[in-house]
């Protein structure tokens, strides 16, 4: 029976998916949706979308179908033709996640229990999963946890440390007559961290919480290109990428010293070409992320790194080669010639050579076709906002409503552009009184500043429960005129001073 | 096949209609409001760059917002004109929900918070796919920066609105933009908006209701 990806959700992406693939295959499938993929156990392989979740999020949108299941298709075609025979299982071991440990706790959950996935964890259903999770079943993703922290080598770690505090904890378990991690849900991390140490409090943080709240905050900032050097879990959760054992690569000598932009563009488009023509990414990998090394004539390097927000296909612009250049030409701007100012040097060092190495790529089947092109990739030629948005130095925002009454809550950032359902009459009515621009925290008017005029427009309940005590329950607006003829949209303080929210048109 | 199925079809496959066929120097986009498109000689031509002087919070970006809500009505699955709104990055944030109640379809408009939107966006202007750009409060935009704006603009038959936030006057005037206006309410009637051409229209100030607009 195919599974059906419950429609009531939303279509945001998770951070983390888990996979059940053979040794063999595993990386290579893996590397079709993300090129951050880290194998956990010999058929368990995490996969980090985040580099690639508004990508295939906008894919989906565009395609009509949920990204879930665009990804389901895309594993199931890489599979295919990897000729893996697990392939039919594959999508039955997908496990989405905001948190690589909560992934890994319920795929070996499901398997304990003989049940099949695919699963996300936003789904009541799953979420009840977890609560079902046994003792045993922690016990041994936490074993596996200090297993891969010890082959990480963080510095500081003492495995043996780590297994005597699981050993008291699997006592005091016993000894309570806990079946089930769930019972102690209440349990915060900080009472774990005296009694068990730092590790297992983490561990029984991310089991129930997740990933911490600022976290999933900064998530959005991740289109501002070069997230992909920040890792959440750096410094705890233990991820080792598959390194492809030969990254595509290629080395420009140079005739004669250079230092500006202009006298290396075309030195460059032709290694963007050559780099494309390589056997790895000449199949139609696209490119995530280009480290372009710079050797300078001191005999020092310079890194500068080339990212794209949506994966890129250097063979579809051979010969031009204008997205990549862009971000490279940005990057250049603000690496190299920044580096001359806080050197202090009169004239930048020039370069002599560099390296352009393939960092991080997506692997894409060469025949995944369908009617209307490629299943994941842009076409040449094709005018598309994702080619624009991979060409600009800064990230396109877009925009979907929500149904909240507080303005600021009353939208979130679109990824995808995929808003389509039009606001219910009394929201937009709500909407069409309120202003076009807002300021995230409203601003003190002084003294001098004093309004003209006020008009009352809107009293609106305040969301009091993450408010601290003694905190206004309600804010009273009103369209305020200053004496210059300009309108706010403001609401008045305890005291009777204006705090503006936002400006009219 | 019904008139709405034969749209979405058309627009799924970038076909035009015949009333968007002509998409040459001459053609115009409409805002829909009558008083609105006499004045401006049945709309505002393509391939222009367009100058208003619409201080924040006197009402003035309603008229442009008429024009950018009526160009993608009546879209199918994919924009007949997208949108590029280019805007400073200061404290001062955009409210979604308000520009959709304006009839803005947030499915064809990108935002990208910017200063130096020259610099930032070049990709974008030299690229034909955004057809109506925006730049609202550009800081300090060269004279070199608006003939480039208006080569582009001509080139792939865009329509590029500058938005200051303050008044526009004769005694500084500016060559690359083919229509220069001020818009703002009424200091009579609050309740009106007052369209007053710096260059490139004949007319007299127009006068709206502000309720028309809304």
């Amino acid at each position: 029976m195919r599974y059906v990806w419950p429609s009531d959700q939303g279509d945001e992406l998770l951070d983390y998916l888990v996979i059940t693939a053979s040794a063999a295959h595993g990386a290579t499938l893996a590397m079709a949706l993300s090129p951050k993929v880290m194998c956990w156990s010999e058929s368990q392989w995490l996969i980090d979308l985040r580099p690639t979740s508004h990508y295939w999020t906008a894919q989906a949108s565009r395609r009509g179908v949920k990204v879930g299941s665009l990804l389901q298709m895309v594993l199931a075609e890489a599979a295919a033709q990897s000729g893996d025979s697990c392939a039919g299982l594959l999508a039955e071991s997908m496990i989405f996640a905001p948190c690589p440990w909560q992934a890994l706790l319920l795929s070996a959950h499901l398997k304990e229990r003989g049940l099949s996935g695919p699963l996300e964890l936003r789904e009541p259903f799953s979420q009840a999963l977890l609560r079902q999770l046994s003792w045993g079943v922690w016990f041994g993703a936490a074993k596996e946890y200090a297993a891969a922290l010890a082959k990480s080598k963080l510095y500081g770690f003492n495995e043996e440390r780590l297994r005597k505090d699981l050993n008291n904890l699997e006592r005091a378990v016993l000894r309570l007559g806990q079946k089930h991690p769930a019972q102690m849900a209440d349990a915060s991390s900080l009472a774990f961290r005296r009694r068990f140490g730092e590790h297992i409090a983490r561990l029984w943080q991310w089991t129930f919480d997740g990933v911490a709240k600022d976290v999933k905050a900064g998530k959005n900032q991740q289109r501002s290109l070069g997230f992909a050097e920040e890792e959440v879990f750096a410094s705890a959760f233990p991820w080792i990428n598959v390194v492809i054992s030969e990254r595509p690569q290629v080395v420009r000598h140079l005739e004669y010293p250079v230092w500006s932009w202009e006298q290396l563009v075309a030195a460059l488009t032709n290694d963007l070409d050559r780099l494309a023509d390589i056997p790895a990414l000449a199949l139609g990998a696209a490119v995530v992320r280009l480290e372009w090394i710079l050797h300078l004539e001191d005999l020092s390097d310079c890194p500068v790194t080339i990212a794209f927000r949506h994966p890129h296909s250097l063979k579809t612009e051979r010969g031009e080669q204008k997205t990549a250049l862009s971000q490279a030409c940005h990057s250049f701007e603000s690496v190299y010639l920044r580096r001359r100012q806080d050197l202090l040097l009169a004239t930048p060092v020039p370069l002599i050579g560099w390296s352009l190495v393939v960092a991080e790529s997506l692997a894409r089947a060469p025949t995944t076709t369908d009617l209307f092109g490629e299943v994941g990739f842009l076409r040449a030629g094709e005018l598309t906002e994702e080619r624009i948005d991979n060409q600009l130095h800064v990230a396109l925002e877009r925009y979907q409503v929500t149904t909240d009454w507080v303005a600021e809550a009353a939208f979130i950032a679109d990824l995808a552009g995929s808003a389509v359902a039009p606001l219910a009459k009394p929201w937009s009515a709500l909407a069409a009184r309120r202003p076009l621009y807002l300021y995230p925290v409203p601003r003190l008017l002084n003294a001098r500043e004093e309004p003209l005029q006020a008009e009352f427009i809107e009293r609106t309940g305040e969301v009091w429960w993450q408010r601290p005590e003694g905190a206004l329950l309600e804010r009273n607006y009103f369209l305020i005129q200053s004496r210059f003829g300009q309108r706010s949209w403001a609401t008045k303080g305890e005291a009777g001073e204006w705090w503006v929210h936002g400006l009219f048109a | 096949m019904s008139a709405l199925d034969l749209h979405t079809l058309c627009s799924t496959f970038g076909v035009r209609r015949g009333d968007q066929a002509s998409l040459g120097s001459g053609f115009k986009l409409r805002s829909g409001l009558t008083a609105l498109d006499d004045f401006f000689g049945g709309g505002l031509a393509f391939g222009v760059v367009t100058e208003w002087g619409v201080p924040l919070g006197c009402g003035g970006r309603h008229i442009v917002l008429k024009f950018l809500a009526a160009a993608n009505r009546g879209s199918g699955v994919r924009a007949d004109y997208p949108i590029l709104w280019a805007y400073p990055d200061s404290p001062l944030g955009l409210n979604p929900p308000a520009w959709q109640a304006l009839g803005i379809d947030l499915r064809y408009i990108a935002f990208a918070r910017t200063n130096v939107p020259m610099h930032d966006l070049k990709a974008a202007l030299l690229d034909p796919h955004y057809r109506l750009v925006i730049f609202d409060m550009p800081l300090g935009l060269s004279r070199d920066d608006y003939g480039f704006l208006a080569r582009q603009a001509r080139a792939q038959q865009k329509i590029i609105f500058i938005l200051h936030n303050q008044l526009l006057s004769d005694a500084r005037g500016n060559a690359f933009a083919k229509l220069r206006l001020n818009c703002g309410r009424s200091r009579i009637a609050p309740a009106h908006l007052i369209v007053t051409p710096v260059r490139g229209l004949a007319s007299q100030p127009l006068t709206l209701q502000l309720e028309g607009l809304l």
